[in-house]
This record gives C-alpha cells, sequence and structure tokens, in this order.
C-alpha cells in the first residue's frame, strides 16, 4: 500500500463517518487519557472517562448530544474543577489536566464529519502532552502505539468506502513506519535550542530527587526503599571491588551539631586540586539520571575534568546548571591517595564542634588519649570502640533527643550509617583531629547483562574523611566496622537480612551470603530485569542524552567546522531533501525492477546490437530471432535455443531450473 | 542434419492432429481463394475464436466467394442474405404467420437460423434491418414476439460491405461494428495468382466440389482448443500497455474498449493455435491488431489518417514490456 492510496479518494465532507470509524476514535482517545491517568488525579480521570462513555451512548445508542448550555456548564465546571484541585491554570500539570478534559468535551460535542477530525488532532496533541512527563523507553512504545492507532483512526474516518479495521490498522502502520526516516532526522538535526523558551514550566522539575545537599539523621533513611535508579556506571577497564566503590557526591563540614552542611564559608581557598595518586587511574563512565540538583557522582577520588563541571569543596564535583535531563559524562579516579597538606584555616574549620560534649564523651576521650597521642591510633581506637561495644545497624533507629551524640554513643546504639559517621566525626573532632561528612553512594548491582553497575537510591551512604598528617584526608568508614555486610554485600541485601530477621552485624559474611542466595527463580527474575535494564540504559545513552553538544559532534563528524544551529537547520533541510529524493528513487527503481528473464534476455539483445543487430523495441523475440538469423546464419542455433527459452520462461510458464540454463546460455552466447 | 525452427523447439505445440486439421482447412480453401493467403488465414482464425468477420472491399475481389468457401469447407450449412435498402427485420429473423387449421400463431424461422449467415453488401441496408442482426451475434439467440429462440451451434455471421464513400450505404453504427471480432479486406491479388485465376476453373464449379475438411465435432474442438492457448501475465501486460496507449493518445478520437481488448487477446489465441504454439506472443498480438482494431479505432481527425495507419502508429508506439 502507498501514500497515494491513503491520500486516495477522501470521503466528502458532509458525509458523517461510520460507527466503526467513531468507536475506534473513541478507543484511541481513552487509550491517550488513560496515558495520562498516570499523574492526573483520580477523579479528573474518571470524569474524563465519564465524559468519553457519555459519547459511547451518544455513537452506539442514539442517546442525544447534550443541549448548549449543558456543555456550557460542564466546560465552567472543568475550569472551575482543575483551578480548584492546582491553584492555578498555569503550568505543566494544570495544564495538561485542563487539556485532556477539554479534550474528553470536544469529543462531547462533536457534530460534522469536520469535528471528527478535528478530535483525531486533539488527540494527537494530548498525546504529545504526555512527554512532559516522561520520555522513557515505555513511553515511547505506548506512544508509537497510541500514534499507529491515531492514524487508524483518521484513515478509518477519511474512508469513503468501508474499509475493515484490519486493512487500516496496516495501513496506519505503513504510514507510521514510512513517516520514521524523517523522524529520525528530525531527532538527530533539529537545532536543540537551550533556554526558557524551550525548557519545561518550573513545576516539572518539582519531582522526587535523590539526595539533599543537607543531611540531617534521617535524610538519608528515606531513601533507602527507593529502588530507583540514581545513575549507571561504565568501567573502561576492570572493576574495582565492591568494597572500594564509593561514590563521593557532596562533603560535608558545616554543622550545628545535629544537621550537617557543605561549607558556607568563603570555601577551603583551594583551587588547585591536586592529589599524589598511589594507583593507577579508573576510567569509567556515568549515566545519571536527572535529580534536579548540582552534583555529581565519583568515584574517589575524581581526576580534573571535563567541560560544564566544577570541583567543589572535598574533590567533589558540580554541574554548572541543576541536571535536569539525563546526563552523562567520563571520569578517571584513584582509589588509593595522597592529598597535600591542610591550611589552618582549613584545620579550624575542620575541628570545630560547636556544643559542649558531655562528660561520659569527655571522659571517653580521656581514656583514648591516655593510651595514645597518635592521630591514626586514636582513629583505630574509635573504630574498635564502634567494633567491640554492643552498637547495631538498622534501618528503624529509635528516634534522638536531647544531646543526640551522646544519646547515640551511650544509650540507643542503634543506627545506621549516617549516625555512625557522623558521630564518628564528632568524636575526631572533640578529639582535634580535622575530620569531614561525606555523602553519596556505596557499591551497586552489577548488571552482568550490560557489563554496567547500577547504583540505586538506596545505595545511598554517609562515611567520614579524617585528616592525618603524611596521608591528608583519608576515607573512613565506621558503618564497615559495625555491619560489615553493608559494604561487602550491599544496601539490598542489608534489606534482605533484616527482612529474614538476622541480626545485621553478628553474622559471617559467608553466613550471609548463603542467608540471601537467591532461588533459581528470583535468579532468573533478576536476570531479566538486568537485560531490560541494559535496554533502558541504551534508551538514555542513544536517546535521552543526544543533546546539543552530541548533536554538534555529529555535525563536526559530517563535515561542519563550527557547527551552529543554522548549520543544523541546512544539514536537517539537506538531509530531508536528499531522503525524499533516495525514496523516490528506489521507488522508482522498484517500480523498474525487471524480472531476470528480461534482464537476461535484454543481455542478449544488447550483445547482439553490438554485432549491429539492434532489437526494435516494438519487435517481438520470434520476428527479432528470424531477422537475426538471416542477417547472421552463423549464429542460427544459439540464437533460436535463447529465444525459445525466452519466449518459454516469458511468455509461457516459468521454471526455475529453465531459468538457470537459460542464464547459462546468455552468459556462453559470444558473438565471434 | 535437421535444423531446428522455434515452433519445434518450443513445447507448447497444438496436438498434431489439429495442426494437421487447420492445415488441410486452410488448403482447401486457398484452392478457391489463389493468392491471397493472410486473408484466409485471418478469416479462419477469426471464426475460430468464434468471432464475427467483417470484409470490407471491393465488388468483385471475392468477398462472397470467400464466405461460400468457408461454409463448404467447414461443412457448415449456410444461408447468404443480400441486405438491400428495402430489407426489413423480419426477412431476417422470421415471421410468425397464423396457422387456420390449429388456430394460432407459428413462428417461421428466417434465414439468420443457419450456421453460417453471410450477411452481403450490409450497409446497403437501413440500420433497422441491420439492427436486426445485433442481437443475433452477440446473444446467439433471436427474440420475436416475446419468446426466444436459441441459434444452432457453431453460428457465424460473416459480412460484407463496400467501402462507405460508395453512393446508397449506410454506415454501420460503432456498436454494430464492435461486434465483429475482425474486419479483413481481401485486396487483390498479385500476377501470378490472378493469371491462374483467369486461366484456371469457375469458382462456382469448384466451390460446388469442395468437400467439408472437418466435421462439426472437430470444428467445436478446434474452437476450444484455441481458447486453452497460454496468454502469460507478460503479454497481458502488453495488451494492457496497449489499451492503455489507445486511451491516452491525442491523435484518437476515444480510447479501445475492454471488449476491444478481449478480443485482441482471443484472436491472438487463434492466431497462435493456428502457428501450432501454444503460447500467445507478443507477434501474434501484432499480427491480429490490424484486423481486430482497424474498425475500433476513430482518428481525431477523420481526414487525416485511415484506419491501418492508426493500427500501425499506435502498434508502433507501445514497446514490448
Amino acid at each position: 500500500m502507498s501514500i497515494s492510496f491513503a491520500l486516495g479518494a477522501v470521503r466528502p465532507p458532509d458525509q458523517m463517518p461510520d460507527r466503526l470509524a467513531c468507536n475506534w476514535m473513541l478507543i484511541s482517545a481513552a487509550l491517550a487519557v488513560g496515558f495520562h491517568c498516570f499523574h492526573l488525579p483520580v477523579w479528573l480521570s474518571g470524569f474524563a472517562a465519564c465524559i468519553l462513555l457519555w459519547r459511547f451512548f451518544i455513537e452506539n445508542h442514539a442517546w442525544r448530544v447534550p443541549p448548549r448550555w449543558v456543555r456550557w456548564f460542564l466546560l465552567l465546571l472543568t475550569a472551575l474543577l482543575v483551578s480548584k484541585q492546582y491553584g492555578t491554570l498555569l503550568g505543566r500539570d494544570p495544564g495538561v489536566a485542563y487539556l485532556t478534559l477539554l479534550v474528553s468535551l470536544k469529543i462531547l460535542e462533536i457534530r460534522s464529519c469536520r469535528d471528527y477530525l478535528l478530535a483525531v488532532f486533539l488527540i494527537y496533541l494530548l498525546l504529545l502532552g504526555a512527554l512532559l512527563f516522561s520520555q522513557s523507553l515505555l513511553t515511547g512504545l505506548y506512544m508509537g502505539l497510541l500514534i499507529v492507532l491515531t492514524t487508524h483512526t483518521l484513515i478509518l474516518l477519511n474512508r469513503p468506502q468501508p474499509l475493515t479495521y484490519r486493512q487500516s490498522l496496516r495501513l496506519g502502520l505503513t504510514l507510521c513506519l514510512q513517516a520514521l526516516p524523517l523522524l529520525l532526522i528530525i531527532y538527530l538535526l533539529f537545532p536543540r535550542i537551550q533556554g526558557s523558551l524551550w525548557g519545561l514550566p518550573q513545576d516539572a522539575f518539582s519531582a522526587r530527587s535523590g539526595m539533599s545537599e543537607q543531611v540531617s539523621p534521617g535524610s538519608i533513611n528515606r531513601l533507602y526503599n527507593d529502588d530507583s535508579i540514581a545513575f549507571r556506571v561504565t568501567f573502561a577497564g576492570e572493576r574495582p571491588p565492591q568494597h572500594d566503590l564509593y561514590w563521593r557526591a557532596f562533603v560535608l563540614s558545616d554543622t550545628d551539631g545535629r544537621a550537617w552542611q557543605r561549607h558556607q564559608g568563603t570555601g577551603d581557598g583551594r583551587t588547585n586540586w591536586r592529589y599524589r595518586a598511589k594507583t593507577p587511574a579508573v576510567g569509567y563512565t556515568v549515566l545519571l539520571q536527572p535529580h534536579q540538583q548540582r552534583w555529581l557522582p565519583a568515584l574517589d577520588l575524581p581526576a580534573p575534568l571535563q567541560r560544564n563541571v566544577r570541583m567543589i569543596e572535598g574533590y567533589a564535583l558540580a554541574a554548572v546548571t541543576p541536571v535536569h535531563y539525563v546526563r552523562r559524562y567520563h571520569l578517571t579516579s584513584h582509589l588509593r591517595y595522597t592529598t597535600g597538606p591542610l591550611s589552618a584555616n582549613e584545620t579550624a574549620h575542620n575541628i570545630h564542634w560547636p556544643i559542649k560534649p558531655s562528660e561520659r564523651i569527655t571522659s571517653l576521650l580521656q581514656e583514648w588519649h591516655q593510651t595514645t597521642s597518635s592521630p591514626a591510633e586514636i582513629v583505630r581506637q574509635a573504630l574498635r570502640f564502634f567494633n567491640k561495644q554492643p552498637f547495631y545497624y538498622s534501618l528503624t533507629p529509635p528516634l534522638l533527643y536531647g544531646d543526640a551524640l551522646d544519646t547515640f554513643i551511650f544509650d540507643t546504639r542503634i543506627g545506621y550509617c549516617e549516625h555512625y559517621a557522623s558521630a564518628f566525626v564528632a568524636l575526631m573532632r572533640l578529639s582535634g583531629i580535622p575530620a569531614r561528612l561525606v555523602v553519596g553512594y556505596q557499591g551497586g548491582e552489577w548488571n552482568a547483562a550490560g557489563d554496567y553497575m547500577i547504583v540505586r537510591q538506596s545505595d545511598a551512604h554517609a562515611w567520614a574523611e579524617v585528616w592525618l598528617q603524611g596521608e591528608g584526608w583519608a576515607r573512613i568508614d565506621p558503618t564497615a566496622a559495625v555491619a560489615p555486610e553493608r559494604i561487602e554485600l550491599g544496601a539490598s541485601a542489608l534489606r534482605q537480612l533484616s527482612a529474614q530477621g538476622a541480626t545485621i552485624g553478628q553474622l559471617s559474611i559467608s553466613d550471609a551470603k548463603r542467608l540471601i542466595s537467591p532461588s533459581w527463580l528470583r535468579h532468573a527474575w533478576q536476570h531479566l530485569s538486568w537485560r531490560w535494564d541494559a535496554i533502558n540504559s541504551g534508551w538514555n545513552v542513544w536517546v535521552m542524552d543526544y543533546g546539543r553538544e552530541a548533536q554538534f559532534q555529529l555535525l563536526k563528524k559530517i563535515g561542519m567546522e563550527t557547527p551552529n544551529w543554522l548549520s543544523a537547520v541546512i544539514a536537517m533541510i539537506a538531509a530531508i531533501i536528499f531522503s525524499l529524493l533516495l525514496l523516490s528513487a528506489l521507488w522508482m527503481h522498484r517500480r523498474k525492477k525487471q524480472d531476470p528473464v528480461v534482464k537476461l534476455y535484454n543481455k542478449f539483445c544488447n550483445k547482439l546490437a553490438k554485432a549491429g543487430l539492434a532489437r526494435a523495441p516494438t519487435e517481438g523475440p520470434l520476428d527479432f530471432s528470424r531477422r537475426s538469423i538471416q542477417e547472421r546464419a552463423d549464429l542460427r542455433d544459439p540464437v533460436l535455443r535463447i529465444t525459445a527459452e525466452y519466449i518459454e520462461l516469458r511468455y509461457g510458464y516459468f521454471s526455475s531450473t529453465r531459468l538457470n540454463h537459460f542464464r547459462q546460455r546468455v552468459t556462453a552466447f559470444r558473438i565471434p | 542434419m535437421l535444423k531446428p525452427s522455434v515452433e519445434q523447439i518450443v513445447d507448447y505445440a497444438a496436438p498434431s492432429s489439429m495442426r494437421q486439421n487447420v492445415e488441410l482447412l486452410l488448403t482447401h480453401v486457398n484452392k478457391i481463394i489463389i493468392g491471397r493467403e493472410r486473408p484466409v488465414r485471418l478469416a479462419l482464425a477469426c471464426l475460430l475464436a468464434r468471432g464475427h468477420l467483417l470484409i470490407e472491399d471491393l465488388p468483385g475481389v471475392g468477398k462472397t466467394t470467400l464466405a461460400q468457401a468457408l461454409a463448404a469447407t467447414l461443412g457448415l450449412d449456410f444461408v447468404r442474405i443480400q441486405f438491400t435498402s428495402d430489407l426489413l427485420p423480419a426477412d431476417v429473423i422470421g415471421v410468425s404467420i397464423f396457422n387456420t387449421q390449429d388456430n394460432r400463431f407459428e413462428f417461421h424461422p428466417g434465414p439468420i437460423f443457419s450456421q453460417l449467415v453471410l450477411a452481403d453488401e450490409i450497409n446497403r441496408a437501413t440500420p433497422k434491418a441491420q439492427s436486426a442482426l445485433l442481437e443475433a451475434m452477440e446473444e446467439k439467440q433471436v427474440s420475436a414476439e416475446g419468446k426466444t429462440y436459441a441459434l444452432p451451434q457453431p453460428f457465424f455471421v460473416i459480412a460484407t460491405q463496400n467501402p462507405n464513400q460508395q453512393i446508397g450505404t449506410f454506415p454501420l453504427p460503432e456498436s454494430q461494428l464492435d461486434r465483429f471480432l475482425m474486419r479483413i479486406d481481401i485486396g487483390y491479388p498479385d500476377f501470378e495468382a490472378e493469371r491462374m485465376l483467369l486461366q484456371g476453373q469457375d469458382r462456382r464449379q469448384l466451390l460446388h466440389q469442395l468437400k467439408p475438411a472437418i466435421d462439426q465435432q472437430s470444428l467445436l474442438l478446434l474452437q476450444h482448443s484455441c481458447q486453452q492457448v497460454h496468454c502469460s501475465d507478460a503479454l497481458t501486460d502488453y495488451v494492457q500497455a496497449l489499451l492503455q496507449a489507445s486511451r491516452n493518445s491525442s491523435w484518437l478520437r476515444c480510447g479501445l474498449s475492454p471488449r476491444a481488448g478481449m478480443a485482441l487477446t482471443r484472436a491472438a489465441k487463434a492466431w497462435a493455435y493456428m502457428a501450432a504454439r501454444g503460447l500467445v506472443l507478443p507477434e501474434d498480438i501484432q499480427s491480429v491488431a490490424p484486423s481486430v482494431l482497424h474498425h475500433r479505432l476513430q482518428a481525431q481527425d477523420p481526414q487525416s489518417s485511415r484506419p491501418e495507419e492508426l493500427v500501425r502508429k499506435l502498434l508502433e508506439s507501445v514497446p514490448i514490456p
């Protein structure tokens, strides 16, 4: 089927479409509204569904279209309800909600054929609105399906003679597939202008995000049950061991004794983020999901750097603008390193503790100082303290009140990484050792199906850094002293263990491993979900991450020295014209595509033509052979045989064996 | 060494007994019509394709003789209707006469109830009489006074006419022309043939001596076999290209009808069969096209070109696909 068929006879404008077309229109409208029900309030989707149902009865059970005053009433009612729900009619959410209701109302009041067509175009618009909410692979697939269905509805509405829904679906699919090359060209080359004009309304970014840049007790805990993906990492070389995977997001050194935040002062004055690496670099690529903030996770410690990325306090990376879209960046990191000396200013800042310690803490610290004066030894003492004393790891610790530090260390003794890290930093600072809190992610899940690491929100982690003479900033994870399972097996293992009732910190690693070893069913499920995630990751890399930079790189690759939006437009128009030419050439070629018998016969005729015996276009094979023989009696035998075989193949019955004979004979035919 | 000819190599030859029948028919007729092999062959092809034949030529070239020779050779019962300006339809179809003994009307079949009807000088009759032939030719039946009478099988009409320019002629309406599968002309014999004609026996005597070459069963079988000749897609493409070209041309008043296309294929099948070939070739189409299309094509400007030239022009404008 071709486009001309689709555009062929069009229904006369005064003739109403048949019931099949109307019902398909309702189906596509319902599916398009259904697409939005994930983010619309339930009452609103229900309202739209009721209106469509009403239309269904009008179409199929001869109900009457409601009178004008009812329609006006419904229109005002929807405007009122939407603005009541959202407080405004502007912005993404109320806008789409209002659009959904208006489209349903338009469908309700359809009277003429023109109205039907208008409704179909409104359905397309409604589909487009779904992109404001999600751009995932599944959304794309669902949208593709709905576009085919809506196109099919449009065809049904336009055809004057009845077309079965199968024929029309096929035609719709063909049309959409034919549009694919154009879609690809426009996707790749349409200028990607950055700015508010093209941006989403502000409320589009208010959705849930990952970690906030301020940590108070409980802020990481809330992520533990969040299985959504924070970022994915592909390693260039070998993957570092699990216990070395500390993904630094940001460093917190300002505290009021309870909550921690990033250093608000003049910074630690460093512009030169250098360190001495002790191990070779690890290269990797991070594919970060949008989190609406600036921090960019990196493996300890990242080496500087690429465009649009800054290094901020404590070797953490930050983007210039908040990460609203999927972002991909390449980095190299070193896992063992020595940072340089600390300035007096920095030292003072990093040993500051705003609250006077309780007596129990003072005596504990005095006890440590009596045995040793070396900071490294005090660190070891502190870790030993966490390890030997009955500290427990739990995701649901009791609430801390009063002097939180004192209560935690001596009374409750139940907490998770954030408690241990902040308590540890507090103890270090009180002992006069510069220390700070690092927040990020630890570990991750290796996706064997795609050879990359998945780091989820639930892998969020907090640890400490202390500054030691000769070593510089050193990573200390007190959680590892309390619950080694967290570091060795990961956050998800921890959750499974606590779900099975095991006390965390009491089991050996091998026992814990055995306890959570997956059943074959779970194993298979895991493999499936890995594969699905690999597909999604590919979608993110190839589709979502394709932005201005990637477009300019593509333009450079096709030979444009200094790409800008104008060159993108030129390239796009050229590509469209070229592909249209190519398509029409292909089409012409297909029309002209000869069957092999004719092709071979023409070859034979060409051979004779070179000997001065050209066949006239209106000369039949028999006449031509007679004439040829008259002119060249020596060729009688081969000419007769070839002509006879040609006649049999072309005007008799075709057989592939005969074709082979024919081919051999024509190929062997020589004119002496 | 026996050198092969294309006809010998191609398998789709008709059975030899059939071929002999065709050859026999041709030699019989050629004994009477000397030196005009092509018109004779075309006339026979037309009859084998179950079509009606229109012979148009000057008086005295042997139109009637050809018709009589065909009738005699095919062993058909033959009647000749001389068309004149005062001929009435009842003179052709028949008439109901009141039978006083039985007290009812009795239908007396007219001359058309024969296997081979020679409508001589058909364009001398009025259109009313001409149209009496119409139903008979297409439907192979006759309606008179509310009753339908089937015509005998096989049923052929061979009509002859003088060129329309002559005085006292009524040109055949186009609808009736379309019912003739072929329109042929005989033309003058060449010098040698004419000499033989002049020196030989009287044609009329020879006609009386002519024995039927085949029986009616064989004739029906021959007609049936002709339609079994294979017509491939490639050939249909060619026929369609010709039809399209005629419809798109600027120099024709109107394009060829689908019936013309069917006639072309049918005639070409018979032509191929007579050449002892089991499949139709473009050459067959080209051979029969002048006769089949001649009376179906009209030039935009009738003064400028003759029908023969129109067919030639059409064939030359369409390459064989």
